[in-house]
């Protein structure tokens, strides 16, 4: 496995240096004990709980409250407060400072029983952090329940910030790769360090850079295989999405296309074929996965038609996705 | 008698159809003897478990191998207690003469959130014995702290020529008569699922070892192709009575009808001379507006009546 880097709050990486960070440790000087740390996966919530616990000096432990054992006679809310409180709460000498504790998926604990968060306020000794993934906590019906926390939010990391993190790792582990590689990994892992890791955990392992990087997102070589299909003249279908995300793409890339080569009736055709797959999409993100054969076709078949079309010089190197999401 | 699935389940990489961009990975693991979370997407039959078997064999050697790999499948029970009994059973104990042990997670679509988030920390708790591996159907499925922290190896459907390739395998093994039109049929009706493939392969041969392209179709257990190529023939010559009285027929014999507009689906986009090329895709699309309705929960008598009767004014 390659190593990675220790926990330690110099090695804390963020879009902007030191914005989270100092937050957090402010927070900590000025005798501040509980936190909400919210963000996407992948952006460092766990990674700079750690360091803290480190830099302190504290034990660190993570609670997952999906992994607690049942326990007769007492309900959920009960098991997941008394897990904590007795993490939190040591009798032994050596933990006379108290301990870090960090509890995964806050938005479980909420809809179990949000008292919980203003139970474990009396608790004195330990630092206690939640960790949440989605916007879910910033409802309004939660406000109450999480008062007396300070909520951090984690972003996902831009480009830069990652590109000198992966050659930091590479470096790290006695790995060379040409910076063009390092790119297509940085785009690959779309601002997730986890991800990116992973990626690199490949290429050890597999260490050559043709079969290495996964395509994670397969919504980045959809073009290729677009190009693929066109450039061959193939009419067999070998375009496949696995993905709604990939289909999204190809709407817009398309939507971009139909303009140059249909106009008026044809071009609303075609537009209300895109439009129509479009809110397919919608409902294939509540799981019916069975509709992606229809968008598949249509969207192939919108292709082809742009290929049989009009004599026209069509584009097709993919668009600038940022114009379109800035995410 | 053999289970043919079994006796043409490859053992080895080389002998894995297609997907040699995943098939290059899993080898480099292997030689390397190292491993990583993984996530093995693609549509069903393509070889993701058959990968994963293949892996734990070449790497834990045929006498070890079933020591350090486990596989759980959805017709194990997928309650969360169920399943983090067994892993921490499968997980606790040091692997022998290996680095690590596999677990392998099959059809782990079917997983729920929870037990998802539970099996997240598992993956990290066990970390140092144990490698997970996730075989699933559509990667969306599976939590973002999962595939953040797994490599993806992605199973494509398989080509014409694949299956054709694969046919071409048992034909000659078991002296079977097939010949390019019953090959097609066989594609048509597996959808490239080689394991639906042998399958059907293997109850026909017991049959006659002249496979032809009828036997496939009426034998394959999916609905009868030419009825309901009849029908639509019908609706789209402007017979709207004409096809309602044959999808009614076709319906009342117990058809489910997402199995149907799952065919009718196949056989517009597969054939041309249904529908003009000109408008398959306006076709298809009311077909899609029809089956998300359905999903909906509106009436599929209805819905389908009104797909024949759309279909009767499109004069193709």
């Amino acid at each position: 496995m390659p190593r990675k880097l220790s926990p330690s709050l110099e090695n804390f990486v963020e879009n902007y240096s030191g914005s989270i960070k100092n937050k957090v440790i402010n927070g900590i000087r000025s005798g501040e004990k509980r936190f909400i740390f919210n963000g996407p996966s992948g952006s460092g919530k766990t990674f700079l709980a750690e360091a803290m616990a480190n830099s302190m000096g504290l034990p660190f432990q993570r609670i997952n409250v999906y992994t607690l054992e049942n326990v007769e006679d007492l309900n959920i809310s009960d098991i997941i407060f008394n897990t904590v409180y007795n993490a939190a709460v040591s009798s032994s000498l050596l933990q006379a400072n108290g301990k870090l504790i960090l509890i995964e998926d806050l938005e479980k604990v909420l809809s179990v029983d949000p008292s919980i968060l203003s139970k474990l306020g009396g608790i004195e000794n330990s630092i206690i952090i939640f960790e949440s993934s989605s916007g879910e906590i910033f409802r309004s019906k939660y406000k109450k329940s999480l008062q007396g926390y300070e909520i951090i939010r984690f972003y996902r990391l831009n480009e830069r910030i990652m590109t000198v993190y992966a050659k930091k790792i590479l470096a790290l582990n006695g790995m060379s790769l040409n910076d063009g590689t390092v790119a297509r990994i940085v785009k690959n892992a779309k601002g997730n360090i986890n991800s990116m890791m992973s990626d690199i955990y490949t290429l050890y392992i597999t260490g050559s850079i043709e079969t290495g990087i996964n395509d994670r997102y397969s919504e980045n070589t959809i073009f290729e295989l677009i190009n693929r299909v066109l450039l061959s003249k193939n009419p067999d279908r070998v375009l496949d999405f696995s993905t709604d995300g990939e289909a999204k793409n190809f709407e817009i890339w398309l939507s971009e296309k139909l303009p140059q080569v249909f106009h008026k009736d044809k071009l609303f055709l075609s537009y209300d074929a895109i439009s129509f797959c479009d809110m397919l999409l919608m409902k294939i993100r509540k799981q019916n996965w069975g509709l992606l054969k229809y968008i598949n076709f249509i969207l192939f078949d919108a292709i082809n038609s742009l290929y049989t079309g009009e004599n026209v010089n069509i584009d097709f190197s993919a668009p600038n996705w940022n114009a379109y999401y800035s995410s | 008698m053999v289970l043919w699935v079994e006796k043409y389940r490859p053992s080895s990489f080389k002998d894995i159809i297609g997907q040699k961009e995943s098939v290059d990975k899993l080898s480099a693991m292997v030689s390397k003897k190292e491993i990583q979370h993984m996530i093995l997407s693609g549509p069903p039959g393509v070889g993701k478990t058959t990968s994963a078997v293949v892996l734990a064999k070449s790497l834990f050697g045929e006498n070890m191998w079933s020591q350090n790999f486990i596989e759980l499948n959805a017709s194990d029970d997928r309650k969360l207690s169920v399943i983090q009994g067994k892993v921490k059973e499968f997980a606790r104990t040091k692997p022998i003469d290996a680095p690590f042990k596999i677990i392998l997670f099959d059809e782990a679509d079917s997983l729920t959130q929870e037990a998802q988030q539970a099996l997240r920390r598992m993956m990290e708790e066990y970390s140092g014995t144990c490698r997970f591996v996730f075989s699933v159907n559509y990667q969306n499925n599976i939590i973002e702290p999962i595939q953040s922290r797994c490599a993806i190896l992605r199973f494509h459907p398989l080509t014409r020529e694949d299956v054709f390739t694969f046919i071409r395998r048992i034909a000659k093994e078991e002296e079977l008569d097939v010949d390019e039109q019953s090959m097609d049929a066989l594609y048509y009706v597996s959808k490239g699922d080689l394991r639906a493939l042998t399958n059907l392969l293997q109850s026909l041969s017991s049959v006659s070892k002249k496979i032809t392209a009828d036997v496939v179709y009426t034998q394959s257990g999916i609905l009868d192709a030419g009825r309901i190529k009849e029908g639509l023939k019908k609706a789209v010559s402007g017979d709207y009575a004409g096809a309602r009285k044959v999808f009614l027929e076709i319906m009342d014999s117990g058809v489910n009808i997402k199995e149907l507009l799952a065919s009718v689906f196949e056989i517009i986009v597969s054939s041309d001379d249904i529908v003009d090329r000109k408008f398959r895709s306006y076709v298809i699309e009311k077909l899609a507006e029809t089956d998300y309705r359905v999903i909906e929960g509106a009436t599929p008598f209805i819905q389908f009546q009104s797909f024949l009767a759309f279909l009767s004014t499109v004069k193709g």
